[in-house]
């Protein structure tokens, strides 16, 4: 399995949870939103461009819209492979995590 | 929706990937509206700045990548071009080279005729006063009176400091213990020579140097000559057999780049105690060189005013001379007093250099132009693979710019193979080193970029417009445009090379010309003995003793030489307006003058020994008879001169020379000049030089028995003599070196021409075999297809000749108006260059034409 960097992950998380409108601009919205802090345009595109020459994310171009000029938006939706790679970070990390407690650290 | 600021929008257009440029574009301008709609357009604009900055690392990477990866193949593309046609790569950087290198020696001699002088700190300050008669045609004179320095110290306040510089009489003796040679480079000046001048010295100090009577201070190589190892500094030199002086100091050798030739300074106190007033006191005559250091940020030309408004109450009498300030450093190019160099020159060679570069760079453009069909389908190949027209161009560009920088390592050691032989021609000292500077390596590498540039830019404008379409289908139209354009560029280069040669047929002419016209006095088989000691005072005995020779044919005691008449007198005549002057050069001789050197008398008769009255003598009115040439006749007016008055007005006095005889005008000075009017007094002591007419045979024995007879009469000084045919050679040694130079540019620019057609020629051939093939079986013979393939060049060659004549003939006519004298232009040199351009044309082209004619038709046509 190729090992993902925890930004790539990130994203496809991101991608993975907005499902359906998933393109640049609402991504990074969605990471500030979970995460607090905006990331550069170029933070995120680099990786994305990455993760969809690895062939984990698919493009499609929605329906040309009057805000951009007349042109279509570059969605980004996640391909078998993605959806795979996920999961196996899932029980990689579910296992890694496995009995950590917030409340820990109080009493620690 | 906002949009971007401008530079914004450009920036971002330049930086992002070209495949997702409209998206992200998109992207960009979202988040930018609403951060514009959130905070404003400030906290906006500076997002999108930071943004942009941000990716600035990125997209640098990504573009150096790219770069490198086109880089290699176009450089591959490249080689594998030269590989594959190794006639046409040899032709180019041959060319490009040679024009290279010939630039490169061309601009290292015009550097360093500019670089006269200029060691000295203060050049820019330093000015020669020079002076000029107030009459038509007067000569400008580089000397000036003896007080006149201090007296512009006192008097113009501008004037910093004052040298002047005396060169010492008659080549006199400097003696050492037991070495003794005879010192041209001897010169008298004030010690603050030192102050205006830059000097370094060796040994001893400038300050104390000079301030003393009978002190001097000496170069290396004197101090070298007379003293060896030993400590030159307080050793006594003696001087012109009698004078003893001190050195004070030794100097460093005056750079190879400087006019000034001197190897011993005496101190200038010297001289006054020597000569006392005579010399030093006199406010007529010019008789040393005066340099003035102005004060910084002063006008010269007001400096200059001023010297004239005060130099009124220093010259007594009229007419008064002008003075002209000279700055020291221009003085090697530009002054009309003392030419050694010539602007004029500077000119020509620099525009032969350039033309020659051009030449060059013609060539790269026409072959690559005609070799157009071979790389046309790799064009249009780029192109549809996506390559814009600037890919295209920067690829040819780039290709032209390793052409050049190739040749530039082969012209660089053609230079320095050639600098030998440069140096040789012009005389100066170029070292390769002078090619290792800072600013020389840089502006060769320039040159080379814009010659690269420019053969290139063609070329790569005319091939990057291909439309890929055409090419690959095989519709490639050969374009009447561009076969125009090879076919002006050949009239060009021929054009430079006809006018070129005309130029070296005619200098050549107007050399010959000057050497061997009949100067109106004897030169050959003339041996000049430099007279001294007691000798001078009295020649008379010493050529009798030698007359008894039968080698010797005659012999003539002079002040001056027929070729070097350089004293010059205002005079006035007989019928003469009052206050009319005129410049008289003059000569003292004795009665042998006139025969020894074939000087034909025209009217009246030659001094006669038996007359006293014809001597010269200032001591009473009727101060002796004169003999003038016929210009000087002609400028008094006079019908009949015989027994006319010359007066010399001199000092408030006039003295009265009665003419006896006329001699038909000499050459006395180059033929540069017209005649001018010149007389001959008659003084047979206190005299210069020593003519001594001999047969040809036996010249060692003859110059043996001289030797020994002058050592018999004068044992006191040496034995220092010449051939007066030998000054005569360097007196157009500038025109020489000029021949020189522009022969071996005309050979070098129809070799440079030569090889563009020869490409050309092979290249039409090539195209035209199958052609060729065809008239061959229908019968055409050999020689029609040579003619057949010459035909269009030697039409090309001959219109470059009629474009080309007017052009020489113009320059030429311009430059032979620099002589009195001088041959007419003619046609036979029109006519000569003319036939060698179409012959070296025709033998060119043939080469390949033979080759091509020769060719079995059923080879040419089977091909496929």
């Amino acid at each position: 399995m190729k090992s993902l960097t925890k930004q790539e992950e990130q994203i496809l998380l991101v991608i993975y949870q907005l499902n359906e409108d998933a393109y640049l601009v609402n991504i990074r919205e969605k990471l500030k939103e979970i995460t607090g802090k905006y990331l550069d345009v170029g933070t995120i595109y680099v990786p994305l461009n990455r993760l969809y020459k690895n062939g984990y994310l698919d493009t499609y171009h929605g329906e040309p819209t009057a805000v951009r000029g007349g042109k279509a938006i570059k969605y980004y939706k996640l391909t078998k492979q993605g959806l795979e790679v996920l999961s196996q970070i899932k029980t990689i990390h579910d296992r890694l995590w496995d009995g950590f407690r917030t409340t820990v650290i109080k009493n620690a | 929706m906002k949009k971007l600021p401008k530079y914004a929008e450009y920036l971002l257009n330049l930086f992002l990937p070209e495949s997702d440029l409209i998206n992200l574009n998109g992207d960009y301008k979202e988040i930018f509206s609403q951060i514009y709609e959130e905070k404003g357009r400030r906290s906006a604009n500076i997002w999108i700045f930071k943004q942009i900055i941000k990716s600035f690392p990125l997209y640098l990477f990504d573009w150096f990548k790219w770069r490198t990866i086109m880089f290699k193949n176009y450089f591959k593309i490249a080689l594998r071009t030269v590989k594959r046609q190794k006639g046409y790569s040899f032709i180019n950087l041959t060319g490009l080279s040679v024009g290279l290198a010939s630039f490169i020696l061309i601009s290292l001699f015009i550097r360093y005729e500019f670089s006269y002088e200029k060691h000295n700190v203060k050049a820019d300050r330093i000015y020669r006063i020079n002076q000029i008669m107030p009459y038509d045609n007067s000569p400008v004179s580089d000397h000036s009176q003896a007080p006149l320095a201090p007296y512009l110290l006192d008097n113009v306040p501008e004037v910093e400091e004052a040298v002047r510089f005396f060169v010492a009489p008659l080549v006199p003796s400097v003696a050492y213990k037991n070495k003794k040679f005879q010192e041209r480079e001897i010169f008298f000046t004030d010690r603050s020579v030192f102050k205006v001048f830059s000097f370094s010295f060796v040994n001893g100090t400038e300050e104390t140097a000079l301030n003393e009577k009978y002190t001097c201070v000496i170069s290396e190589d004197f101090a070298e000559k007379y003293f060896g190892d030993e400590d030159p500094v307080g050793k006594i030199l003696i001087v012109a057999e009698d004078v003893n002086i001190k050195v004070a100091g030794v100097f460093k050798n005056l750079p190879q780049n400087s006019d000034f030739r001197y190897n011993i300074l005496i101190s200038f106190s010297t001289l006054s105690e020597l000569f006392g007033d005579r010399l030093s006191g006199n406010r007529s005559s010019q008789i040393l060189t005066t340099w003035v250091l102005v004060r910084k940020n002063t006008s010269y030309l007001e400096v200059q005013a001023k010297i004239n408004l005060v130099f009124k109450e220093f010259y007594p009498g009229e007419p008064r001379p002008g003075n002209i300030l000279e700055r020291l450093d221009k003085i090697h190019l530009y002054s009309k007093a003392t030419p050694y160099g010539n602007i004029k020159y500077i000119y020509i060679f620099g525009s032969a250099a350039i033309l020659l570069l051009l030449i060059a760079c013609f060539n790269f453009m026409n072959l690559a132009t005609a070799r157009y069909a071979n790389r046309a389908k790799e064009v249009g190949l780029r192109k549809v693979v996506g390559a814009n027209r600037r890919m295209l161009i920067s690829q040819f560009i780039g290709e032209s710019l390793l052409f050049s920088f190739i040749s530039l390592l082969i012209a660089l050691i053609i230079t320095v193979l050639f600098l030998p032989v440069l140096m040789e021609i012009t005389g100066q000292e170029l070292q390769p080193n002078m090619l290792l500077t800072g600013s020389s390596i840089l502006g060769i590498v320039f040159l080379t970029a814009v010659v690269g540039l420019i053969s290139g830019s063609y070329p790569a404008f005319f091939l990057s417009a291909f439309q890929p379409v055409k090419v690959i289908k095989g519709e490639l139209s050969s374009g009447s445009m561009n076969a125009n354009f090879r076919k002006t560029l050949t009239v060009l280069q021929f054009v430079i090379s006809v006018c070129l040669i005309i130029c070296m047929l005619l200098v050549q002419k107007q050399i010959t010309f000057l050497q061997n016209r009949d100067l109106g006095f004897r030169k050959d088989n003339i041996v000049v003995v430099r007279l001294k000691g007691p000798v001078a005072n009295d020649p008379e005995l010493l050529k009798n003793e030698l007359l008894n020779h039968s080698a010797i044919l005659g012999a003539s005691a002079s002040y001056l030489l027929p070729s070097r008449i350089g004293m010059y007198n205002d005079v006035t005549w007989e019928g003469a307006n009052d206050g009319e002057v005129i410049g008289l050069w003059q000569n003292k001789v004795d009665f042998d003058f006139i025969n020894t050197y074939e000087l034909e008398l025209v009217k009246g008769r030659n001094f006669k020994r038996e007359f006293t009255s014809d001597y010269m003598d200032y001591s009473s009115e009727n101060s002796g008879a004169v003999i003038l040439n016929e210009t000087a006749v002609k400028r008094f007016g006079w019908d009949d001169p015989i027994g006319k008055k010359v007066i010399q007005v001199q000092d408030g006095g006039k003295w009265y020379f009665t003419v006896v005889g006329v001699v038909k005008d000499f050459h006395f000075s180059s033929l540069r000049n017209e005649i001018e009017p010149v007389n001959f007094f008659l003084r047979p002591t206190r005299l210069n030089y020593l003519s001594i007419k001999i047969t040809g045979d036996n010249i060692p024995g003859t110059l043996k028995f001289l030797e020994d007879k002058w050592n018999i009469v004068n044992p006191d000084s040496p034995f220092d003599y010449f051939f007066l045919g030998e000054s005569f050679a360097s007196m157009y040694r500038v025109e020489e070196s000029m021949k020189e130079i522009i022969t071996i540019f005309s050979i070098l620019t129809i070799f440079i021409a030569c090889l563009g057609l020869f490409g050309l020629a092979s290249f039409s051939a090539e195209r035209r075999t199958k052609e060729i093939g065809i008239r061959k079986v229908m019968g055409a013979s050999f020689a029609n297809i040579i003619f057949f393939l010459s035909r269009d060049f030697i039409k090309w060659v001959l219109i470059a000749n009629i474009i080309s004549w007017p052009a020489a003939y113009f320059v030429m006519n311009n430059w032979l108006s620099n002589f009195a004298y001088h041959i007419n232009i003619g046609f036979e040199s029109f006519v000569i260059s003319c036939l060698a351009s179409v012959v070296i044309a025709v033998l060119t082209v043939s080469y390949r034409a033979v080759k091509t004619a020769t060719i079995n038709p059923v080879d040419s046509l089977r091909n496929e």
